[in-house]
């Protein structure tokens, strides 16, 4: 099958060669682990400042926190007050429009209606919030 | 090491593998290669350990699977590439050569 070979020869030469490739790869192995130690970085090792522009604070929801419209204040509990007093399919349509920022074609597809439909409905709704607010809302005297 | 005969170093045969072993490994004998493999785990126990400090200051070996794995994967892929075929021509290489160095 095989022709004369020095027995001696060869088992030697494998030897020599398995021991090198061994070698060889846990150089290759090491390499392999300094790299991608010099590319990892550990919390321990980044400054304080550096931690907090890599993160972000979600901040708390505050109902009682208001904003002035037209003169009057307005909080987020009143506004969720009213949203809640709306029919469902109105108040999916201003959900969509105003907090997913939606088109009013998209809503149309997606809540199977046509397009003109969106529209009135979402002008409605506006003018019942608008009527509702006007009556819970306190008047604030405007700042000099 | 006193206790020792003198070895003939032209036929030591320590830490080799034998012939048919080779040969049956080379063309992918399953028994074979398991043999080749346990003939050089310490070897790679030695390559894949890497110390470890202790929280007392002592340094602790640690063997990390992951090289060795890698290693015997190599090991494995490296034996099935080792070619027979270049030891052909060396007997009549070496004949030529003793012979030049009669003359």
């Amino acid at each position: 099958m095989i022709p004369e070979i020095d027995e001696l020869e060869l088992r030697r030469a494998f030897n020599s060669f398995c021991k090198k490739t061994l070698q060889n790869e846990a150089i290759n192995a090491l390499v392999a682990s300094q790299r991608r130690k010099n590319i990892i970085l550990n919390f321990s090792d980044i400054n304080f400042n550096e931690e907090l522009m890599a993160g972000e604070n979600d901040f708390t929801f505050d109902p009682d926190e208001g904003y002035s419209v037209q003169g009057r204040k307005i909080s987020n509990a009143q506004l969720i007050k009213a949203m809640n007093r709306l029919a469902e399919p109105y108040r999916k349509v201003i959900e969509y429009y105003y907090f997913y920022e939606i088109n009013d074609r998209l809503i149309s597809e997606i809540l199977q209606i046509s397009r003109s439909t969106v529209q009135s409905r979402r002008s409605r709704a506006l003018s019942w919030l608008r009527k509702d607010l006007e009556e819970s809302s306190d008047v604030r005297e405007p700042d000099t | 090491m006193y206790g020792n005969p003198i070895l003939n170093k032209s036929n030591d045969e320590r830490g080799l593998i034998p012939f048919t072993t080779i040969i049956n490994a080379i063309n992918g004998d399953c028994i074979a290669m398991d043999q080749v493999l346990d003939h050089y785990d310490n070897q790679m126990n030695f390559l894949s350990t890497c110390h470890i400090r202790n929280e007392e200051g002592f340094l602790i070996p640690i063997i990390n699977m992951e090289i060795k794995d890698r290693l015997t994967s190599r090991l494995v892929q490296a034996i099935t590439r080792f070619s027979i075929e270049r030891f052909k021509s060396l007997p009549q290489s070496k004949s030529l050569r003793n012979e030049a160095d009669q003359e």
